[in-house]
């Protein structure tokens, strides 16, 4: 076997790969059509844009530089993958008090504005997808509380909440300055970690960490062509 | 498959020598600044472990968090230690088989440099927040081009001194290797373009970050670790390999195999269904091509009844190869979907896996390597087999407990996430333990390499003992006395 | 099969080679990446299309109703009156403006004021003449 021959059995062995597995599929999905809702099997017209608000392209910097990739994961698996979907509170709400069971799986267009969907590794911590839902839900439960204020709780101190004693996430607060309290305290500050004069308010790039997790609430209407939810026999009926 | 036989054995024996002459500064300096980085490696991984179990440990330390400790931990691993030991022992190795002397030394040396300082500033960078998030292409986006450069003028010269080589035929061990160096850069150009250069779907981005990790692993470091293994074994037993055939279709279903892998981690995300379970497929496929040539070189190491020599190369690279055989095992017990994928996916048993491919086997078989070529290229003998006994055996304990740890850890914390009545702290639980075998493990890592570094670095000061015999494994502790100057290879 | 493999000549092609090699890969990409220059339509923009038209349709709709022409033709004859015309005094109440002396004056007057039309008074010349009702103008 020649060197020539050598590489070109090598190429034509990569190659296919390389075409079939990474090449062609990159460019179909940078192309990814929207879906187009239909309105009697989705009830609206136009596309199916899963809008989310927020420093999206800032905070998701942040969250890769940080590095919680390592531990978070942003997929809920559909049920032949995985049992992400069970859970009560990852993949949406089992019991929101206005749409009843809103959870399903991730879906392509879940990731847009950025530019590397940060699916992560592995699960020491929980699925981030609908984060901001449970804590919106936890905050109706409880009757008070504030989602981004938790969150900055939890970034600077997770083993503060007595219920996540036992986290192992990293204590974030170098993301936090601690200011002078000039007249009144700020309204970001931390509800600890202060005294007098001094306060800890979230530097930017805790602000837009915390934002990019606002916007963590992926539990939309899947539009028909992406609903693989089991038909509810008594609502088809109707 | 052999290589040509030599001339008369003297003017072979110069013909060595010389090669081994003109590659002396370049080896040396790439598995002296390897193991450098292997210690901060090493030391990185402890530090991330112990967060693990215990993460007020050094929390005051932006640097030192865990998002930031444990990508500086895998990349110095891969770019630091992994490419410097490859490049070090890749040089030798093609030069030696191709019986050309290297005439480029001061380029590679100059190019080892500038590649030691890119993986410097990358890994500040990714210790000072400016990591990327790309599992295993977390160096700041400036670094890469400047380490294909460096690649570059490094491992062109082999490819040279392979085509002028006399004679046609080629040893299995030189076609891995000459792959391994053209598989390289069409891996790190297509996910680096892709990734950083190019704007695609962010699915497609996490997915064929996977797809390099795979390759970098199955195309780069595990090829380089079989045509070590393949040159090493017939040299050290004096035996030749057993199969022709094996050695081909070893080679060749590696080559058509392990380019499909790599996306099965990316199994039940939103892409095009089929690219997860190829890579499935392909790595439970995988386990044909590592185990066709772990078997084919165990035949030739135990093909006759004599007893071995108790050479540290020879021992490095059983380990390897046993590294290598597991690896075929855990590709398959790992990557079975519809039951095992769904439990390893977001489990420890990926780290594992990967310190599996990389410490268990590449690196065992580099340290084989480096006790074989050490020797050669600085004309003096490893001065005490007591350090390379506790290098082996300490190296070998704690891969032991890190890979079994992780794998079996991983699969229990796949179960507990799978166990969705459950809450959460479970999970957390489950890998405190695991997390804490992997400190211990590490710990006893650093200290069987503190003696390979202060043996290295003792050599490299040519401290080495004159004698004719090698020193082997059983040899005594104490070699004072040196026998005639030469040294007979 | 050639002993003088090892010369200057082949060890220069071969380094060309080499390198062409090792590229190959990385030289297909960027001829993909050419033919696919185009940016990827965003979500964004996709959804930006039914909006864009919908508000085609309001222009055009808006420019039904409302002919270019005739509001030109209109203009043009206000033009030529308005130079020549004097301003004439209110005659609405609800043209008044607030808080000017004509307003004042009507809310100082008796009750009866309001059934009436708006008495007009003289306003000085320094505020403002309230002017006749223009035509309608969009």
């Amino acid at each position: 076997m020649s060197l020539r021959n050598f590489i070109l059995g090598l190429s034509a062995s990569f190659g296919f790969a390389w075409l079939f597995v990474v090449i062609v599929p990159f460019i179909k999905m940078r192309n990814l059509e929207p879906i187009t809702l239909s309105k009697d099997a989705d009830g609206a017209t136009g596309i199916f844009y899963p809008k989310r608000s927020g420093r999206i392209v800032n905070g998701a910097k942040v969250y890769a530089e940080n590095g919680c990739y390592l531990c978070h994961t942003q997929v809920v698996r559909p049920t032949y993958a995985g049992n992400d979907l069970y859970r009560p509170d990852w993949g949406g709400l089992a019991k929101d008090p206005e749409r009843g069971d809103t959870r399903r799986e991730t879906n392509a267009y879940d990731f847009e504005g950025e530019t590397f969907a940060q699916i992560g590794s592995t699960r020491m911590g929980p699925d981030l997808s609908n984060l901001t839902r449970r804590l919106e839900a936890a905050v109706a439960a409880k009757g008070s509380g504030d989602p981004a204020a938790m969150l900055y709780a939890h970034l600077y101190d997770p083993r503060h909440n007595p219920e996540l004693r036992k986290s192992t996430c990293p204590s974030y607060r170098y993301l936090f300055d601690r200011r002078e309290i000039k007249g009144q305290p700020s309204a970001d500050a931390l509800p600890f970690g202060g005294d007098m004069a001094t306060e800890l308010v979230p530097s930017s790039d805790a602000k837009a960490l915390v934002s990019y997790l606002l916007a963590m609430k992926k539990d939309q209407p899947a539009p028909a062509a992406l609903n693989f939810a089991p038909i509810d026999p008594k609502a088809a009926g109707r | 498959m052999s290589s040509s036989p030599s001339a008369t054995a003297p003017s072979d024996a110069l013909l060595r020598a010389g090669i081994d002459r003109s590659l002396r500064h370049p080896v040396m300096f790439f598995l002296t600044s390897g193991a450098a980085w292997l210690a901060v490696s090493i030391l990185l991984a402890i530090i991330a472990s112990i967060k693990v179990h215990y993460p007020e440990f050094m929390d005051d330390c932006p640097c030192m968090s865990y998002g930031r400790v444990f990508p500086a931990h895998i990349n110095t691993l891969i770019y630091g230690w992994g490419f410097q030991a490859a490049f070090g022992v890749l040089i030798w190795l093609m030069a030696r088989m191709s019986r050309q002397e290297c005439r480029a030394a001061g380029t590679i040396l100059t190019a080892g440099h500038v590649w030691n300082l890119a993986v410097l500033l990358g890994t500040v960078g990714i210790l000072g927040g400016s990591g990327t998030g790309m599992a295993w292409m977390e160096f700041p986006r400036f670094v890469w081009p400047g380490l294909l450069l460096c690649y570059f003028a490094i491992v062109v010269w082999s490819f040279i001194q392979f085509r002028v080589r006399e004679g046609e035929r080629s040893h299995v061990a030189q076609w891995y290797l000459l792959a391994a160096m053209i598989w390289f850069p069409w891996i790190f150009i297509t996910a680096n373009v892709l990734l950083n250069c190019t704007s695609g779907h962010p699915l497609m981005a996490a997915a064929i970050d996977a797809w390099f990790k795979s390759a970098l692993m199955f195309l780069f470091f595990i090829p380089l670790a079989l045509g070590t293994a393949y040159y090493l074994a017939p040299k050290l037993t004096g035996r030749p390999i057993p199969s022709a055939t094996l050695a081909k279709l070893g080679f060749w279903t590696l080559a058509v195999v392990a380019p499909w892998a790599g996306m099965q981690k990316l199994a039940g995300v939103p892409l095009p269904v089929f690219l997860p379970y190829l890579g499935a497929a392909a790595t439970v496929l995988l386990a044909v091509p590592l185990a066709t040539a772990a078997v084919n070189i165990l035949r030739t190491i135990f093909s006759s009844e004599e007893k071995l020599p108790k050479s540290p190369a020879l021992h490095f690279t059983l380990a390897g190869l046993m590294g290598v055989l597991l690896l075929a095992v855990a590709a398959i017990a790992l990557n079975l979907p519809g039951s095992s994928l769904k439990l390893t996916q977001f489990s420890i048993s990926g780290y594992g896996f990967e310190i599996l491919a990389i410490y268990g086997c590449f690196s065992f078989m580099m340290f084989g390597a480096v006790y074989f070529i050490v020797p050669r290229i600085t004309c003096r003998e490893w001065i005490s087999s007591r350090f390379i006994n506790m290098h082996f055996f300490f190296s070998a304990y704690g891969i032991v407990a890190i890979v079994f740890g992780a794998l079996f850890g991983g699969f229990i914390q796949g179960s507990a996430q799978e166990a969705w009545l459950q809450p959460w702290e479970t999970v957390t639980d489950v890998v405190r333990p695991y997390a804490a075998v992997s400190t211990f493990a590490w710990c006893v890592i650093l200290f069987s390499n503190i003696f390979f570094f202060a043996h290295l670095a003792m050599m490299w000061l040519g401290l080495g003992r004159r004698g004719p015999a090698p020193t082997l494994m059983d040899s005594p502790a104490n070699l004072a006395v040196p026998a005639a100057p030469q040294s007979g290879h | 099969m050639d002993p003088t493999r090892n010369n200057p000549v082949i060890r220069f092609n071969t380094f060309w080679w080499a390198l062409w090699t090792f590229l190959i890969f990385g030289v297909l990409l960027a001829a993909v990446i050419v033919f696919n220059r185009k940016p990827p339509t965003s979500l964004e923009s996709a959804a930006a299309v039914a909006r864009y038209a919908t508000k085609d349709k309001v222009t055009e709709a808006q420019s039904a109703a409302l002919s270019g022409a005739e509001i030109d033709a209109a203009i043009a004859k206000v033009a030529a009156t308005l130079p020549s015309s004097k301003p004439a005094a209110v005659e609405k109440t609800e043209q008044v403006v607030p808080g000017s002396p004509t307003a004042l004056k009507l809310a100082a007057e008796p009750a009866s004021a309001p059934a009436a039309n708006g008495a007009p008074a003289a306003t000085p010349p320094a505020q403002p003449a309230t002017p006749p009702a223009p035509p309608a103008k969009p």
